[in-house]
């Protein structure tokens, strides 16, 4: 049973995969331009250099060539080169993958733990001025925008009190301990910012989940049988609310990439979502077509892990 | 209870901090021996790779200069044709030849010697394989030939200023290069069709083969060696102790002796890091952040003329394509003229640029041309002064015969709406659009902007479908280039929008067979009168550069042009900076660990990460703790 | 209190007259449904009243709203236009009307532009939210009321659409379709259905499973019929405290899209105000005024949206109401 369940999560996920790898490939085939117009005036590139150029990239074959070329390529764990650089996309990748995992991981870590505990204090002292604060300030955090968030941050604690440098990943200056406590001190805003920003969604979450399973029959039977308050919150209610608010961490994390963009973006943060956001700029398919995979590839990961978790810990899923 | 939740908390964000406000003054103290560090901010990485032959944008020509040496040089004076790889160039009296002397110290970075044959492979390479970006240096098809081991000779198929211009390329190592040079001898007089199309092939082969080479390890003579490049975040270079001017950093303990340019992903970031003494050097500022410096006591703002002017150019149809879909009004001078009277350049000037570009009105820019530049006479140019557009407008017909406050054709058929493309990534065009539109409103002309990025814009330019491009040219501090973009012949090439003067085709022509200086620039001067009277385009600004140095690190900067307002870095020949600039104190400059293997390591998220984890799991006990008490 | 748009809102879309395959439903048998109808909605109006949080909500999206359909009113629009505005540029806040948030780069008053701005992100968010809607909702309910392979393709559409990286895919599309608002609308609206299609679809199964819905079957109702009569009106109250939700995260993205420099920039929004004022080095030029109200208006109204979608989904959802 169990197996047959992972069976078919892991098929539709395949399927779910392979639908993205062929969208973003005819994705960025429309976009309206090429990518090596771009500086043509600065390049000096006459129209002749830029069909030449174009037929270097295979941009003049016809779509279905490129097609079956990409998708043998990529199933060969082959991402071809970058456009604009000429180099390999798992190299343009894997230089910038790990400021974006340090960045994305320690801030959904911190905004999960937090906003966990919160949530669940609230929860339990229902009505509390905690809770109202708690849900309030969750509340506001929920519905800023976190590129503004982080311009008001860099207000704050690089204009005004100047603590904290204002973008960039280190300073290149330093190394051994001097070098982590620079990359420190370059990711306290930015991961402040993701922190805040997410730290709400998952507080109310928990929240509310807590309040749902406090309802239950068998919280009710273990207050019942006169079991202590406390156990009764730390062994019954809180591992069964967790569970929703654990899976909205995973199913979020698209989110997650998204803010990441933007954050990046605002803090000079040499991280995936500032290739991103240059790839695009720049039109350079390879890298947003790997970029697009991976990403999707990891959500659909985490998707599925929340999934079969879910059929794990809450067996009815599995009968649905 | 509360207390041990909270010092958890405080723990945390300890934990964060604590680096940050313990670290504060990082290794202000240096030895002797301790290197110079300069620090350059720019708002942009390179725009592609380390390859010399694809240099475009942002700090890319600070990257080729500092690793490679150029043939020639712009003079730091006046940016005419200055010794550097070539010390001497001596033209035939028919100008179809010239004598160059080379100089025989240089060395590569990887030891081999730089010799007269890399020169004249390099310029070979160059006009062989019609190099993008350098090829329009080289016209008339030269050829080099080397004579000793200091001197080669250019040949040229017509009389040529063209190595006087100068003519700008990096001198490359062909033992290193030559990799790419396969074509061959070109086929003979008369051969066989299918041998002229495999040798054309091979040269195109050749040109991406070159373009596309990574170039990681870059081997040049400049007077620093690239040591590291970080995507997205800097260029690392030190001093080449072999340079063969000598490297002053081998003397002088306050010459530089290594440099960082930093890419910052926004310019707010670049400003802070400035005032906080991260850089010190700014490129690009926008003039909010400009202005904002000039309260900062270290800092000295520097307005220099970029050598850009930013226009509105006409678009007057026949795009090869046939798609062009250009007004027909706009082919009459009334129309253009009257444009021209609506505009009020000096608020564009004021409002977009916030008062940092200048007012324009020839397509030579008064700093970057230096002589060549001719000031309009005000008797040639066309003022802000709507009543005069409306008058003329009404005089050649234009009337608003359907009262919608748009004028129609004479002939009462099409009104006179015209699509203007602004580009949303170049400097002030989307602003000045909605300013324009507001002009022509008052003229009763309709103006719909359709607004992209410059690689759409390309396209359009290409194809014609636009009535008026607002966008920027810079030229090169010779004219030649420029002159062409309002050249027949460039249509579907260089022109802005196919504009067609047989008067200013022969002037264009003329000058380009003129040898003598001074009657060139009578020529020249003929051309910039005629386009302003005609209106191809019209010339809005010209947009300065705001640049920004802290003057508590270093001192001695020289600027290019040598006038007020030129260039302090990140222009033509302004590289010359980086070895004449001295550190203020020893002290000043921020010294680094010896060991600059450091960075970017899957240990370093590795480690905050377990710390975080800690820090969580201390959180938790402790909260289930806390809980405990509390029953 | 009189009737509130939220009221009209509420209640279920209009039916069309003479829908085939309904012989059983005599008039007054409509009536009666109607007359129970509007006794909940007066039911839930008073329950909703009693909501601390929704009402602060309601009444700051009053107030904004307010501004935003009196603009043209109170905003002169030659003031607002980079080409005829008569303020000095970047000055800091004052007393003088309209200057009590200084100006910007062109010298426009940047109260009247949160104020014009106002329409703009309420419309973006709004309208998005509508195609949100009736995408996510149609393609919930096809799914999970056919069921079958219908499901199972819809599905996995859905599916796949919530794990592509939307600011990736809108950013692209932008790019693709040109920043205009009509595209921005699109562009939101394409990139945010699919969670509500999934919720709908979650939604529609239960309804789908109750007893009537198979009684009126067994009397040989058309689809049609099923789905206006009885899934849409028990599916609607979900759908619309979802709605209520989605707006917030339709002015959050637009504001996103915007700071990434694909606002359509021939119109004013509270993103492009922020971008525009980030571009000329607001922070660092202390321009404090033309950066933070507009951050502070899109906090407002998010946070307002999803106090009264909160609020709702606590009343309409009934059994979060018993705590």
């Amino acid at each position: 049973m169990g197996g047959a369940y992972i069976a078919r999560k892991l098929l539709a996920a395949l399927f779910t995969l392979f639908f993205v790898l062929a969208f973003n490939f005819f994705l960025f085939r429309v976009m309206p331009s090429d990518p090596v117009s771009i500086n043509a005036r600065s390049e000096r590139l006459t129209r002749q250099d830029i069909q030449e150029q174009l037929e270097n990239f295979g941009l003049l074959d016809p779509l279905p060539t490129q097609f079956v070329r990409f998708v043998g390529n990529t199933f060969q764990g082959d991402f071809g080169l970058s456009f604009v650089t000429g180099t390999p996309v798992t190299a343009e990748i894997g230089a910038r993958v790990w400021p974006t995992v340090l960045l994305v991981g320690l801030s959904t870590l911190l905004a999960t733990v937090f906003g966990v505990l919160i949530g669940i204090k609230g929860a339990w002292k229902r009505g509390s001025a905690f809770d109202t604060t708690s849900l309030f300030g969750s509340l506001v955090f929920y519905s800023m925008p976190e590129g503004w968030l982080g311009m008001i941050l860099i207000l704050i604690f690089v204009g005004w009190l100047g603590w904290f440098p204002a973008g960039g990943y280190t300073s290149g200056l330093e190394s051994g301990f001097g070098n982590i406590v620079d990359v420190a001190k370059h990711l306290f805003l930015p991961c402040l910012t993701l922190t805040l920003g997410y730290i709400g969604e998952y507080a109310i979450v928990m929240r509310s989940s807590v309040l749902e399973v406090k309802n239950e029959e068998f919280v009710a039977t273990a207050r019942a049988k006169g079991v202590r308050d406390k156990d009764v919150r730390r062994h019954h209610a809180v591992p069964n609310a967790l569970l929703p608010t654990l899976t909205l961490v995973f199913y979020s994390f698209g989110f997650v990439l998204g803010g990441a963009i933007i954050v990046e973006y605002v803090f000079s943060w040499p991280g995936l979502g500032a290739l991103t956001y240059n790839a695009i700029n720049d039109l350079d398919y390879p890298v947003l077509q790997a970029i697009f995979l991976l990403s999707s590839a990891l959500v659909i990961l985490f998707n599925l892990f929340a999934d079969i978790l879910y059929g794990y810990l809450d067996p009815r899923v599995r009968e649905g | 209870m509360k207390a041990t939740r909270r010092a958890a908390v405080l723990a945390a964000v300890i934990w964060l901090t604590g680096g940050a406000l313990m670290t504060q003054p990082v290794s202000a103290q240096t030895s002797d021996d301790e290197p110079v560090i300069y620090d350059l901010g720019v708002d942009s990485d390179l725009s592609h790779s380390l390859n010399p032959w694809r240099l475009c944008c942002g700090p890319d020509y600070e990257y080729g200069e500092l690793v490679y040496d150029t043939g020639l040089a712009y003079s730091q004076e006046d940016l005419t044709a200055a010794p550097k790889i070539i010390t001497e160039w001596t033209p035939s009296d028919d100008y179809m030849s010239y004598t160059m002397k080379v100089r025989t110290d240089a060395t590569w970075s990887d030891g081999e010697p730089l010799t007269v044959e890399d020169v004249a492979w390099t310029m070979n390479f160059i006009s062989k394989y019609k190099m993008p970006l350098y090829i329009g240096y080289f016209p008339f098809n030269p050829t080099f030939e080397v004579v000793d081991d200091e001197t080669l000779i250019w040949h040229s198929e017509e009389p040529t200023f063209a190595p006087e211009v100068p003519a700008y390329f990096f001198v490359l190592p062909e033992h290193i290069w030559g990799q790419f040079d396969t074509a061959g001898d070109p086929p003979a007089e008369g051969a066989p069709q299918s041998e002229v199309d495999a040798y054309n092939e091979a040269l195109k082969e050749g040109r991406s083969a070159a373009r596309e080479f990574a170039n990681e390890d870059p081997v040049g003579s400049g007077p620093f060696i690239l040591d590291e490049y970080r995507k997205g975040e800097y260029l690392h270079f030190v001093a080449n102790p072999n340079y063969w001017g000598g490297h002053p950093s081998t003397e002088d303990p306050r010459a530089i002796d290594e440099v960082y340019i930093r890419f910052f992903g926004n310019l707010e970031a670049m400003t802070q890091a400035l005032e906080a003494g991260q850089i010190d050097f700014a490129d690009g500022l926008t003039p909010g952040l400009f202005n904002s410096l000039k309260s900062n006591e270290d800092v000295v703002t520097h307005v220099a003329d970029a050598g850009c002017w930013g226009d509105i150019a006409f678009n007057f149809g026949g795009q090869p394509g046939g798609k062009a879909t250009n007004h027909p009004a706009l082919q009459d001078l009334a129309v253009r003229q009257a444009i021209a009277h609506s505009i009020d350049k000096q608020e564009i000037v004021d409002k977009v640029f916030e008062r940092t570009a200048v007012v324009g009105d020839s397509f030579l820019t008064p700093g970057k041309n230096g002589s060549w530049y001719l000031d309009i006479p005000p008797d040639l140019e066309y003022g802000y002064d709507p009543a005069e557009a409306n008058r003329i407008l009404d005089d050649a017909g234009y009337l608003d015969t359907d009262g919608d406050g748009v004028r129609e054709m004479p002939d009462g058929t099409d009104p006179l709406d015209f699509e203007f493309i602004a580009i949303n990534d170049v400097d002030g065009s989307v602003g000045t659009g909605q300013l324009m539109d507001g002009y022509l409103r008052d003229i009763g002309i309709k103006m719909t902007t359709t607004t992209v990025d410059s690689d759409k814009a390309t396209e359009i330019w290409g194809s014609g479908e636009f009535d008026a491009l607002i966008w920027d040219w810079c030229p090169d501090p010779d004219p030649d280039f420029i002159l062409s973009v309002f050249a027949t012949e460039e249509c579907g090439g260089w022109s802005n929008g196919c504009y067609s003067n047989p008067e200013y085709d022969a002037l264009y022509h003329a000058q380009k067979q003129e040898m003598d200086r001074d009657e060139r620039e009578q020529i020249i001067d003929e051309a910039q009168e005629l386009v302003a009277q005609d209106l191809p385009e019209i010339v809005l600004n010209y947009w300065s550069e705001l640049q920004a140095y802290r003057s508590d690190t270093f001192e001695g900067y020289h600027p290019t042009p040598n006038v007020e307002n030129g260039l302090l870095m990140l222009g033509y020949s302004t590289t010359v900076n980086y070895l004449e600039l001295r550190a203020v104190s020893e002290q000043a400059a921020p010294g680094a660990g010896d060991d600059s293997s450091g960075g970017l390591n899957w240990w370093v998220p590795a480690l905050v990460g377990v710390g975080g984890i800690a820090v969580a799991w201390v959180l938790i006990s402790r909260r289930s703790r806390n809980e405990d008490d509390e029953e | 209190m009189g009737l509130t748009p939220l009221e009209a809102q509420v209640g279920p879309p209009e039916q069309p007259e003479g829908t085939p395959g309904d012989p059983q439903a005599p008039r007054s048998a409509r009536a009666i449904v109607w007359g129970r109808r509007r006794h909940a909605l007066a039911y839930n109006w008073s329950l909703y009243r009693h909501n601390t949080q929704g009402m602060i909500g309601l009444v700051i999206l009053s107030v904004f709203i307010a501004l935003a359909l009196l603009a043209p009113l109170i905003v002169d629009q030659a003031e607002i236009t980079p080409a005829d505005t008569t303020g000095v540029p970047l000055q800091a806040p004052s007393a003088d009307y309209p200057y009590w948030l200084g100006t910007d780069n062109f010298g426009r008053p940047v109260l009247w532009l949160l104020i014009w701005g106002a329409r703009i992100s309420l419309t973006v968010g709004l309208v998005a939210t509508v195609g949100t809607m009736v995408l996510g909702s149609i393609v919930g309910i096809a799914a999970g009321y056919f069921g079958g392979r219908i499901d199972t393709a819809l599905n996995a559409f859905t599916n796949w659409f919530l794990v592509i990286p939307w600011l990736v895919l809108a950013i692209v599309l932008v790019a693709i379709l040109g920043p205009s608002l009509g595209i921005i609308i699109l562009v939101i609206a394409l990139t945010s259905w699919a969670g509500t299609a999934r919720l709908v679809r979650a939604q529609t199964l239960t309804v789908k499973e109750r007893l009537y819905v198979e009684r009126g079957k067994a009397l040989g109702a058309g689809n049609w019929h099923l789905i206006t009569r009885h899934i849409l009106p028990n599916v609607f109250p979900v759908i619309f405290a979802n709605t209520v939700l989605t707006v917030s995260l339709a002015i959050l993205s637009e504001t996103t899209l915007a700071l990434l420099g694909l606002g359509d920039p021939n119109s004013v929004s509270w993103g492009t105000i922020i971008e525009e004022a980030f571009n000329s080095g607001a922070l660092t030029a202390g321009y404090w005024w033309w950066l933070i109200p507009p951050g502070i208006c899109i906090v407002l109204v998010t946070l307002s949206f999803t106090m009264c979608g909160y609020a709702l989904d606590e009343i309409l959802n009934p059994k979060l109401r018993e705590r």
